[in-house]
């Protein structure tokens, strides 16, 4: 167990010493990088996948996958765009959006716990229901119109810090919460490590296993909310594709798909690294496919650099 | 007993899934005259507000005409290639005196246009070609859409006594797709003639994503102290674009010309965000394939390409 913490706190140490050196090579080639206006502009567009990373974290930790992230942003997306049209006030429109994303992922945590049906095939069945239903509820159409009070958190700022950083921020809060002082958050990695094992000692893998899913969901539910804000309407066709941004995210960050190993702090790097690298690139005017090629390359040797360690340590 | 139940179950949970299949198959009752000319109209997708406004044009044709009879077909979504070659094939089959088509199928749909042609029945093509010797094809003439893109981009520069030497982006909505690389060359041949001191940046694909486009907007701020105007060639990149330069509160400083007219890009045209929207007639998509049709099942020879038009709309024709 300790070897293990300390493999983990290594891993974390070598995200930041990528992205000091990340940031030390684009504050030097381009004299913008570390402007405040641009910096802001970083978090700020990191915010919204960094959200839902929170949230997929615990599921990568718990050995499980939820593909259905993208989907659920737009879900609760749609829902508070619509709620808001019709003339319920902002905050209960929000609430009520996050309150259906979640009760949706704690279904899917049911059908895969009581179900026995894998997480990879129940979430890829939800991704593809909560789209569809997304097209049938909004007929396909964007939202917009909606209240100027709500788009405008789009650029409201606290202290300087734009809001949806703030939102952020306190979900990177609660997710370390959760991990370090809950024992939810201690079933989770039990969860991950073995099940049967978990099960013997006494966790309660089913509530254990919707609370993960219910909290993903949520995750992606503020995500939905954070997205309509910043793009003024809601958007059907918005968060497509996020799952695979959302993970990237977290294996750059450390954790293992066959779970167990993983970490928020990671995960935080793993966002910031990825979101660097794009807007660094934009900057110094590299071409977008050529990131792409960077970030994808970036996936796989973390995983690469995590199965070379694993063997190391089975060696030693 | 159990598991006759179980079964049973199955198959109403099927039968129910299946339930939608079969009620999105039906098209709109055909009055069988014989003295009418039947005009199949087949768009990509009905749950897009592009679409349903072909499909007003070729209901409109059909209001306006009594010999003339219309009728729609279409998936629900341009997604489903696959069930629209199927749509398209039963048209065939059905045998109508025309066809006026939309497709996302590109050569999935030649078999069964060429199969039309043979029968003698004329196919239009109307926004996308089929790759085969239809009888016309109609659409926007996407060259010209971005021409008049550029002049509306100079027009407003100077309107704003902005000097024409310093960069322009383009925001592009897909690679790869002949309607946006047309928009975008003519956009960049036409603005190189009209303004050869400003630097034009190589467009920045967006998957069709509001978010990235937005995305994209902001980094390019941030990036060319010098950015004097952003050209987005459809609705999603132009939602986005102003978006940013809205938030950024840039509107005087950084010229938007964009491409359709969605809701949002209506209200920031009316807000001063985007300055000129270049506006497709999907109405007269619908309408002049009908009665182009028509014209052609009377015997007319068709020209190659027929323009549909676009309307350069600025704030004051709202």
């Amino acid at each position: 167990m300790r070897k293990f913490m300390r493999r983990f706190q290594f891993a974390e140490r070598n995200l930041l010493f990528i992205l000091i050196a990340l940031v030390v090579v684009l504050s030097i080639s381009s004299d913008r990088f570390l402007s405040y206006n641009n910096v802001m502009n970083l978090l700020r567009q990191t915010s919204i996948i960094g959200v839902i990373a929170v949230g997929m974290t615990f599921v990568i930790i718990s050995a499980g996958i939820d593909l259905s992230v993208g989907s659920m942003l737009a879900f609760s997306s749609i829902l508070s765009a619509m709620m808001m049209k019709s003339g319920l006030p902002i905050p209960v429109a929000i609430l009520l959006a996050l309150a259906g994303g979640t009760a949706v992922g704690a279904l899917m945590g049911v059908i895969i716990h009581n179900g026995r049906v894998p997480a990879f095939i129940a979430t890829l069945g939800g991704m593809t229901i909560i789209r569809a239903a997304v097209m049938l509820i909004s007929g396909a159409n964007k939202i917009s119109g909606l209240p100027k009070e709500f788009t405008s958190f789009a650029v409201a700022k606290f202290f300087g810090i734009p809001g949806m950083v703030v939102v952020w921020f306190l979900m990177i809060i609660i997710g370390l919460f959760i991990a370090r002082y809950t024992i939810f958050g201690r079933n989770i990695y039990a969860i991950g490590s073995n099940e049967e094992a978990a099960r013997l000692s006494g966790v309660k893998i089913d509530l254990t296993v919707y609370g993960i899913y219910a909290f993903c969901a949520f995750a992606s539910s503020i995500a939905g909310i954070l997205m309509t804000a910043r793009l003024g309407s809601g958007v059907p066709t918005s968060g497509t594709g996020y799952e695979l941004d959302v993970i990237a995210a977290v294996v750059v960050g450390g954790a293992s798909l066959a779970g167990a190993v993983g970490s928020i702090w990671g995960t935080v790097l793993g966002t910031i690294i990825i979101a660097t690298i794009r807007n660094g690139g934009n900057l110094l005017g590299i071409n977008p496919f050529i990131l792409d090629i960077l970030v994808g390359s970036l996936i796989v040797f973390a995983v690469l650099f995590d199965q070379f360690n694993k063997k190391r340590e089975k060696r030693s | 007993m159990h598991k006759r139940t179980t079964g049973l179950l199955m198959m109403l949970v099927v039968l129910c899934m299946m339930a939608p299949v079969f009620a999105g198959g039906s098209q709109e009752a055909v009055e069988t005259d014989s003295d009418q000319i039947e005009i199949a109209l087949i768009i990509k997708a009905t749950d897009s507000g592009f679409w349903q406004k072909v499909i007003e044009g070729g209901r409109a044709y059909d209001t306006e005409h009594d010999d003339v009879n219309v009728t729609i077909y279409g998936p629900a979504s341009e997604a489903d290639i696959e069930e629209s070659i199927g749509i398209l094939e039963n048209v065939v089959e059905s045998g109508p005196d025309a066809i006026v088509i939309a497709s996302n199928a590109g050569e999935g749909a030649v078999p069964a246009v060429d199969k039309a042609l043979s029968m003698g029945i004329p196919v239009i093509t109307v926004d996308t070609r089929i790759p085969t010797n239809v009888t016309s094809h109609l659409a926007t003439d996407n060259v010209l859409g971005g021409k008049l893109a550029a002049e509306a981009m100079v027009k407003h520069l100077d309107l704003n006594g902005i000097k024409k030497n310093g960069t322009v982006a383009i925001v592009a909505a897909v690679a790869g797709v002949d309607t946006i690389i047309e928009r975008d060359n003519g956009f960049i041949d036409r603005l190189r003639v009209l303004a050869p001191e400003i630097t034009i940046l190589e467009p920045r694909y967006v998957a069709n994503d509001i978010a990235k486009s937005m995305t994209t907007a902001e980094d390019m701020i941030t990036t060319y102290d010098d950015l004097i105007g952003i050209y987005a060639d459809n609705n999603h990149t132009g939602d986005g674009v102003a978006r940013a330069i809205e938030q950024a509160g840039l509107q005087d400083e950084v010229i938007v010309v964009a491409f359709d007219d969605d809701e949002d890009e209506i209200i920031a045209l009316r807000d001063g965000v985007i300055k000129t929207l270049i506006i497709q007639d999907q109405f007269n998509m619908g309408y002049a394939g009908c009665a182009n049709a028509v014209k052609a099942v009377r015997g007319a020879t068709l020209p190659s390409f027929i323009d549909t038009g676009v309307k350069v709309t600025e704030k004051e024709d709202l």
